[in-house]
């Protein structure tokens, strides 16, 4: 059953609003791991519903909302340039593998989370002009395999559970 | 155009609109930093082409610790910092034969003549006395030639209690350049002040020679000349009194600032259960028992931290932290028997 | 609400594909990151001074685990360098300050060991990008104290 437009807006506000309130829970958690950049991404998670559940459109809809809101929210301008090169190139490829239709949600979602650490990465590097950064990239797409994992999982869990309420 | 699509551009626009306010906010910010600068730079200007921006290291043991000098400047300057630093070794050692302390300290209260840089400094040495009412007091020769730190030979009590008797500052008797000890058997012994001078003077002959970036480590008597060759200040850590060496309590951007550290964890030795250690109470003559794990002080002069690291020791937290408030441009920062860090000016050090 | 096709309910070559990519890419990054150690156990291992009691200054390269010991009149040093880091693990010197400072690696840091007259300096390199830019919180150009 399609959506009407008024649904459609409003289950891209309460996405982006879950990604925001995901993006502030997961910054107030610290993870135990003694690398600086690395996060859980439990915000693309919305991106992900919203790339599955609703369209192109409204995914991106709610990863710009995610990366402009949370920046005025809680972060640096400095850290703006971050995640919206992490957000864009990793929302690229997510388009590019859903369209691609052959490989599953998990798989979208790591390949999102490396991308996003690629994306900040060359950005790092290109901002400091420091090649040296580039070589942190491959600790941190091995734990964006994980993290990536665990948020195309869960993603995967939700899609589940609200089609299991459908039937 | 659907009113789904409407929506959805309609949020995008509020997105790209909230982006654009950070991008406005980035530039602002970047542009108040800029501002800053230039009003900086043209005093450093006119030097900078005759500075070598290259670091040299020169690194020798004297005044019995390591000593380790980092500075731009060419190889012949250093030879002559080093040439000074031997005079003042042979010239202000206890120990050393033929120096003018040990001449001094044989006389037996005649007078005797010293170097112009030796009466300089034990001037230097009673203006800390006065101010301390005698807690800093290099007359305590008497007392610290008969503890042995290095190898750990503490001294029986009897001797140690004539001994403190021959402390006094107030009869070191200075004329020029002509010393007389009122106390034939008073001893001095410049070790809590000498490494001080000897880097305020390696400060002044880097200067004269047109260095302007200089990092100079007198056993832990540090003192940051300008900034570093890449135009940020140096970064001058403080030993955490508690932990192994190299461990930090606390970092400091130093610029023109010396930064001298005393503490018992200097040198020391137990035996049976107690551990002495080299910060010694003129008083008593035993090493003093305060509620500081050791004191820092920040300052434009290092022999002005080397005596005032020892007062405050000596003090105690609360008369140290009064001593130090009231003297202009020096600043202290105190670490407890806890572990805890009292700073006189919270900005001055950062702590770790 | 549709859940879209590959979402959940994807195909036995769907599976075999996404596990191959998420794989492949884990693998990727695994040997990059390999590569990564690899190349800079290779280079970027500094370069330790050792200043003996004598005044004889010793090179000793850290990007190989080694033990040396050195003997002077003044007394007996023993270091070891392993993970790019050198450290005094034996002396004769009664206070033994110098093993509790533990390990160094970072330009510009130095062990000393005051009764033997022995130090330990890891060497400026010529680039500045690795000097003093230590990670392990003890990036001073000096030490009060």
């Amino acid at each position: 059953m399609p959506l009407n437009p008024t649904q459609r807006l409003a289950r891209i506000a309460l996405l982006a609003a879950l990604a925001l309130v995901l993006g502030y829970l997961e910054n107030m958690v610290p993870i135990p791991v003694p690398i600086p950049g690395v996060r859980l991404g439990l915000g693309n998670v919305c991106v992900l519903l919203a790339l599955y559940l609703l369209d192109t459109r409204s995914a991106l809809a709610v990863m710009v909302l995610k990366v402009s809101i949370s920046t005025l929210l809680f972060g640096s301008p400095m850290a703006l340039i971050y995640s919206a090169a992490g957000g864009l190139l990793s929302f690229g490829g997510m388009w590019l593998l859903k369209r691609w239709g052959k490989v599953n949600i998990v798989a979208v979602s790591i390949v999102a989370a490396v991308l996003h650490n690629v994306a900040q990465v060359l950005v790092a590097t290109a901002l400091l002009a420091t090649p040296a950064i580039l070589l942190n990239l491959p600790l941190l797409a091995v734990v964006a395999c994980a993290t990536g994992a665990l948020t195309g999982i869960v993603a995967a869990q939700v899609i589940r559970a609200l089609s299991a309420g459908r039937h | 155009m659907d009113l789904s699509r409407r929506h959805a551009l309609a949020l995008s626009v509020v997105g790209v609109l909230s982006l654009l306010g950070g991008g406005a906010l980035a530039g602002c910010s970047r542009a108040a930093d800029a501002e800053g600068e230039p009003s900086a730079d043209p005093e450093q200007e006119p030097a900078s082409p005759t500075q070598p921006a290259e670091l040299k290291v020169f690194s020798t043991f004297l005044f019995d610790t390591y000593i380790e000098i980092k500075a731009a400047c060419d190889q012949a300057l250093l030879d002559r910092l080093n040439e000074r630093l031997i005079f003042f070794e042979n010239t202000f050692s206890r120990t050393r034969e033929g120096s003018d302390i040990f001449t001094l300290n044989m006389a037996g209260g005649a007078p005797v003549e010293v170097h112009e840089e030796t009466a300089a400094l034990i001037s230097q040495s009673l203006v800390f006395s006065e101010l301390s009412g005698g807690l800093f007091d290099i007359s305590i020769g008497a007392v610290s030639s008969l503890w042995d730190f290095k190898e750990g030979i503490l001294p029986d009590a009897t001797v140690l209690a004539e001994a403190v008797t021959h402390v006094d500052y107030r009869g070191i008797e200075v004329n020029g350049t002509t010393i007389t000890l009122a106390d034939p058997a008073a001893r001095l012994d410049l070790g809590g002040i000498a490494k001080g001078y000897a880097a305020d003077e390696m400060v002044r002959l880097l200067r004269e020679g047109g260095c302007e970036s200089a990092l100079i480590n007198l056993g832990g008597n540090v003192y940051a000349l300008g900034l570093k060759p890449d135009g940020t200040p140096w970064s001058v850590g403080v030993q955490d009194p508690q932990q192994p060496r190299g461990t930090l309590k606390a970092v400091t951007a130093a610029h023109d600032l010396s930064v001298v550290t005393s503490g018992p964890y200097e040198r020391g030795f137990e035996q049976d259960g107690v551990f002495y250690h080299h910060i010694l109470d003129p008083r008593t003559g035993y090493p003093v028992q305060t509620d500081l794990a050791s004191a820092t002080i920040f300052s434009d002069l290092s022999c002005e931290g080397d005596a005032l690291t020892t007062c405050c020791f000596l003090m105690g937290q609360t008369a140290a932290l009064k001593l130090v408030r009231a003297r202009p441009g020096v600043d202290a920062l105190l670490v407890d028997l806890n572990g805890e860090v009292l700073m006189t000016d919270d900005t001055i050090a950062e702590l770790r | 609400m549709k859940a879209t096709d590959g979402a959940t309910t994807a195909g036995d070559g769907a599976t075999r594909r996404s596990v191959l990519l998420g794989v492949g890419v884990f693998v990727a990054a695994l040997l990059a990151q390999a590569g990564v150690m690899l190349f800079g156990a290779l280079r970027k291992g500094q370069t330790a001074l050792i200043t003996d009691g004598d005044g004889a200054v010793h090179e000793l390269p850290l990007n190989s685990a080694k033990r040396v010991e050195i003997t002077t009149a003044l007394g007996s040093n023993t270091v070891e360098v392993a993970d790019g880091q050198i450290r005094i693990v034996d002396s004769t010197c009664k206070n033994k300050d110098c093993i509790h400072q533990g390990a160094i690696s970072n330009p510009g840091q130095t062990i000393v060991c005051l009764p033997n007259r022995f130090v330990i300096r890891i060497k400026e390199s010529d680039s500045p990008e690795d000097n003093g830019n230590g990670s392990d919180g003890n990036d001073v150009d000096a030490v009060s104290g």
